[in-house]
């Protein structure tokens, strides 16, 4: 295969075809299904590769071959970065997407109160700094062209008569058109350019296979990875020769780290096109493997073109020449597609990067300050100026790089104008890391660093790169401005043991990040400048309430006028019918809530950044800033600590509640243990006396044989009786302690009451005529139903009724008994003339054990276990046993228990 | 605990791959020696990068989930 300029050429045209084919498609494909595998974290990965440009593909051989390994620095940067993703990427990508971010510019403008000075600075430096990144393109594609073209036997073929000036102009012209046609279709850069990024990862994919088929070709044709290294040290060439680790190697080290953040291509894809959080994740490892395969034969090709190819021949274009020495027409062919790829994808994204920023943060506001009304009043005005402003700027953009280029272009090498840029770029980094990191940040100090850095680097890497087209600056170079040797651009301060880079990278970072922290140190912020600072660092996003940032007056009309004539008819209508929807009111009577302006804000700076959506809608409600009582309410860290603090006291206050309850529940448990030991003491005591009796009396009828058979039969009869009374007290104490267990199995029939009274009182009648008892009883129900064990009821009542005559000690004791139906509950009530129970003993008497004065005197003492048994007889059966105040002046007890109400419906 | 030693050990990870490319640690592989043709320095850097790319993979599968990330922020508050 012959290659001429002209086959290259118009490969070069067919391959961009292509590259529009498949942009087209993913566009059509997105709109139609939602991404698919154009959203997948690969092709995430492919578009973040837009770092590895034709610096990459033809600069980073030549750089290996001037310099040895130092080249990998500019991939060992970024992978760090990717590395440590979830500390700075992860929050980059977080804010961007809340605070609907599009651009570097827009990050440091949005973070620092929406300034808009800080965003016009940033666009205007990015744009500059970018200048010689674009020239190192250019000058790669051209220097191709120009390879294969001098390498052919068929001359220049219709580059006749072009000189690389002009061939470069024409590659410019060419990519600013492709450009155009490109990325601006739409103006919502967070609409995301699908097709842009399908283009930019298909072209990811050529570039490194490119690389790859190159590398192969290298190690076979030298006789694999050992032949290549050991005929390079063979030839004389000694990679020993260069201070690998020196000072350039962490500068640019540090250089490509900041680069990867700060390049506005970079932004771009890593950040703005990212379509979900996620992908990161994968790129983090996914990324730096990519730029592993990419660098992994970099110094094969370098050596190997080193070893066989003429003294002089130039180094950054082995990649191209290796093949086209060794007669493998197809293969220089398919590199020349790779390094075309590798700069198109770069100055494609690169440029639209820079004319969103350039339309949002120069144009716009122009136009806002100028009050284009003329503009603005048409329905596209906004649309139509927005997408015009890009064109231009695209233009611009690669003119000034095409300038650049012009100026420098005796230079020969293609990896230091890229080092120019990075140090350029770098610049932002310290605000970036400020704007994450640091609340108190200001934007002025900001402004001032970025601009202290951007002079220090015009001076000491920008201004010397122009020294070999350049009389003066080479002047100026070896003995100062005006003969100030202190002052020269590369010995700043005299200090001039420092390679170049890193003396440029080490002044310029050292006093932008010096003025930006003194900076921030003693000046203040403004209101906008907190709340916006509160909103960046505490990514989780959950500020105390939406910052309403435009609060006031403003008719939805208003509003309207404005989203339409930004985001378009479809799209503001769209927004307002959800709102409408959200709020359940209709279209005509929506009130703009400060949540929906805040919301319309965010939208408005998806498309046009968010000072210059600041500025628009300030214009609209009237009203303007946000309250300095509202600023202090949301964002005022002291109001967070308070919050903190309040929280804790929360805390601790349930904390003492449980602390207490634990200590009531203590207490209780003592009083149980309490009552325990005392129950305890009270059986020993009970059971202590007719114990000591029966053995006093046993120790008589066994010591005293002769005693008289009536003695004898009286002891016997005592001790019988003592041993009854022990009996009884010890089934009355296992009563007791089962009803309380609950453990022993009640039968639950149902019965009548009055049969159970009726047996009391045939049992209690004997008791009542040995004492001289009357027992009255003055009212008795027919029948009634109850649920329990009649004979467990006739227990209790003989229990009370006994108790009323045993401590009735009236002249003419009287016990009266009733029974009765009190709605749902059938009652007997027990009352007597005797003296009646004390109010002092009346809340103890249904404890164990206990006797009242009166029963402790009486004659026939009982254990104190009547009461507590009947009342928990009672409660088994749902009744109850009270103490009432009766009509007599005596006692008068009271018990209930439920009646059976189907039992008394049916019988 | 664990979700915030993860995090402390990816921070760490990430350093200590930045400590391994720069000098002076980077400076004891060069020494004149070769493998496999190869200059021992330069292998050592792609050893150490192709190390790094494993455990971020390793790291990408195991760091927490962002959306769940409360404590994230208070650290940062802290901070």
């Amino acid at each position: 295969m012959t290659l001429t300029a002209d086959l290259v050429i118009a490969t070069s045209v067919a391959y961009v075809g292509l590259l529009f084919l498949v942009a087209f498609l993913a566009d059509r494909h997105t709109r139609r299904r939602a991404g698919g595998f154009l959203r997948s974290p690969f092709v995430y990965t492919l578009s973040i590769s837009v770092y590895c440009t034709s610096w990459t593909f033809y600069g980073a051989v030549g750089s290996a071959a001037r310099t040895g390994l130092e080249f990998v620095t500019i991939y060992l940067g970024p992978t760090l970065v990717f590395i440590g993703w979830w500390f700075i990427l992860r929050r980059l990508v977080h804010i961007s997407h809340s605070q609907r971010i599009t651009s570097i510019a827009d990050l440091l403008s949005s973070r620092f109160g929406k300034s808009g000075v800080l965003g016009v600075l940033v666009t205007l430096l990015a744009v500059i700094a970018i200048a010689p990144y674009i020239a190192l393109q250019l000058k790669a594609v051209t220097s191709s062209i120009e390879a294969i073209a001098g390498a052919s036997e068929f001359g220049r073929g219709s580059l006749e008569g072009w000189d690389e000036g002009g061939l470069a102009f024409g590659v410019a012209a060419g990519m600013a058109a492709f450009t155009i046609l490109f990325g601006t279709r739409n103006v919502d850069a967070n609409e995301q350019h699908h097709g842009v990024v399908a283009a930019i990862a298909l072209e990811a994919v050529v570039k490194l296979t490119a690389l790859i088929a190159v590398g192969v070709f290298v190690i076979y044709a030298g006789g694999a990875l050992e032949g290549v290294f050991t005929g390079a040290a063979a030839a004389g060439i000694d990679i020993y020769d260069t201070d690998t680790f020196g000072d350039r190697w962490i500068a640019s080290m540090l250089l490509a780290a900041a680069a990867i953040i700060c390049l506005p291509r970079q932004f771009q894809v890593t950040v703005v096109e990212n379509s979900d959080e996620s992908h990161l994740r994968t790129a983090s490892w996914a990324f730096p493997a990519y730029m592993l395969a990419m660098s992994l034969f970099i110094l094969p090709i370098a050596l190997y073109g080193l070893t066989i190819m003429p003294a002089g021949s130039n180094p950054d274009m082995f990649t191209l020449t290796l093949p086209l020495a060794a007669g493998q027409g197809g293969l220089a062919l398919f590199a020349f597609i790779g390094g075309f790829s590798s700069a198109t994808s770069m100055i494609i994204l690169e440029s639209i990067a820079l004319s969103i920023m350039v339309s949002n943060h120069i144009v716009v506001p122009l136009m806002l300050r100028f009050g284009a009304e003329g503009h603005v009043g048409s329905d596209h005005g906004v649309r139509r100026l927005l997408l015009r402003a890009r064109r231009v700027s695209i233009v611009l953009i690669l003119f000034l790089g095409f300038g650049y280029f012009y100026l420098t272009r005796s230079s020969d090498a293609l990896a230091p104008i890229g080092l120019i840029s990075f140090t350029g770029v770098a610049q932002f980094l310290p605000a970036i890391l400020a704007a994450l990191f640091w609340r108190d940040a200001s934007a002025k100090a900001a402004i001032a660093a970025i601009s202290t850095g951007f002079l220090v680097w015009l001076w000491a890497s920008f201004l010397p790169s122009f020294a070999t087209s350049s009389p003066s600056v080479a002047a100026i170079m070896a003995e100062g401005p005006h003969g100030i040797s202190w002052l020269r651009p590369q010995a700043l301060f005299g200090l001039d043991m420092l390679d170049p880079l890193a003396h440029g990278v080490f002044w310029s970072l050292f006093a932008n990040t010096t003025v930006l922290i003194l900076g921030s140190l003693v000046t203040r912020q403004s209101a906008l400048e907190h709340v916006q600072a509160a909103l960046f660092i505490d990514m989780s996003g959950r500020s105390p309430s939406e910052p309403g940032s435009l609060h006031g007056s403003a008719t939805t009309d208003d509003l309207l006028l404005v989203a339409r004539r930004v985001l378009g008819q479809q799209r503001a209508f769209d927004l307002f019918s959800e709102e409408a929807r959200q709020t359940g009111t209709a279209w005509t009577s929506l009130e703009p809530t400060p949540a929906f302006i805040n919301r319309l804000e965010r939208e408005l700076a998806g498309s046009i950044g968010a000072a210059s959506a600041h500025i628009m809608l300030s214009k609209v409600v009237s009203g303007g800033e946000v309250s300095l009582e509202e600023v202090m309410r949301m964002a005022d860290e002291t109001q967070q600590v308070i919050e903190h603090s309040q929280a804790l006291e929360r805390t601790s206050a349930q904390l003492r509640a449980t602390a207490e309850k634990l200590e009531a529940a203590n207490l209780q448990l003592r009083e149980v243990d309490r009552q325990k030991d005392e129950f305890l003491s009270q059986v020993s005591h009970e059971v202590r006396t007719p114990m000591t009796a029966i053995r006093a009396f046993s120790e008589i009828l066994l010591s005293e044989r002769d005693l008289d058979e009536s003695s004898v039969r009286s002891f016997v009869d005592t001790i019988h009786k003592e041993s009854l009374r022990l009996t009884s007290l010890l089934d009355e104490i296992l009563d007791v302690s089962a009803l309380e267990k609950g453990d022993r199995v009640w039968e639950a029939n149902l019965f009548d009451p009055e049969r159970s009274l009726d047996q009391a009182l045939r049992v209690c009648d004997a008791l009542a005529l040995h004492n001289g008892t009357t027992l009255q009883v003055t009212q008795r129900v027919d029948s009634a139903h109850v649920s329990g064990d009649a004979d467990r009821l006739s227990q209790v009542l003989i229990n009370l009724i006994s108790n009323a005559i045993k401590y009735n000690n009236a002249p003419s004791p009287t016990v009266w008994i009733r029974s009765f139906i009190d709605g749902p509950h059938y009652c007997v009530e027990i009352s007597d003339n005797g003296a009646g129970i004390p109010e002092a003993e009346q809340p103890r008497i249904f404890d164990k054990f206990y006797r009242g004065q009166r029963g402790r005197a009486a004659a026939y003492a009982g254990a104190g276990l009547g009461l507590p048994i009947s009342r928990e007889i009672l409660a088994r059966m749902r009744g109850t046993l009270e103490l009432v105040p009766g009509a007599a002046e005596g006692a008068c007890f009271c018990m209930r228990l439920p009646l059976e109400m189907d039992a008394r419906a049916t019988g | 605990m664990i979700r915030r030693k993860l995090v402390a050990a990816a921070l760490f990870f990430t350093l200590f791959g930045a400590i391994a490319f720069m000098p002076p640690f980077a400076l004891l592989f060069r020494t004149n020696t070769r493998v496999l043709g190869v200059p021992l320095e330069a292998a050592y850097i792609f050893v150490v990068w192709i190390l790094l790319i494993l455990g971020a993979r390793w790291f990408s599968r195991v760091l927490p989930d962002d959306n769940a990330a409360p404590a994230d922020a208070q650290q940062d508050r802290s901070s």
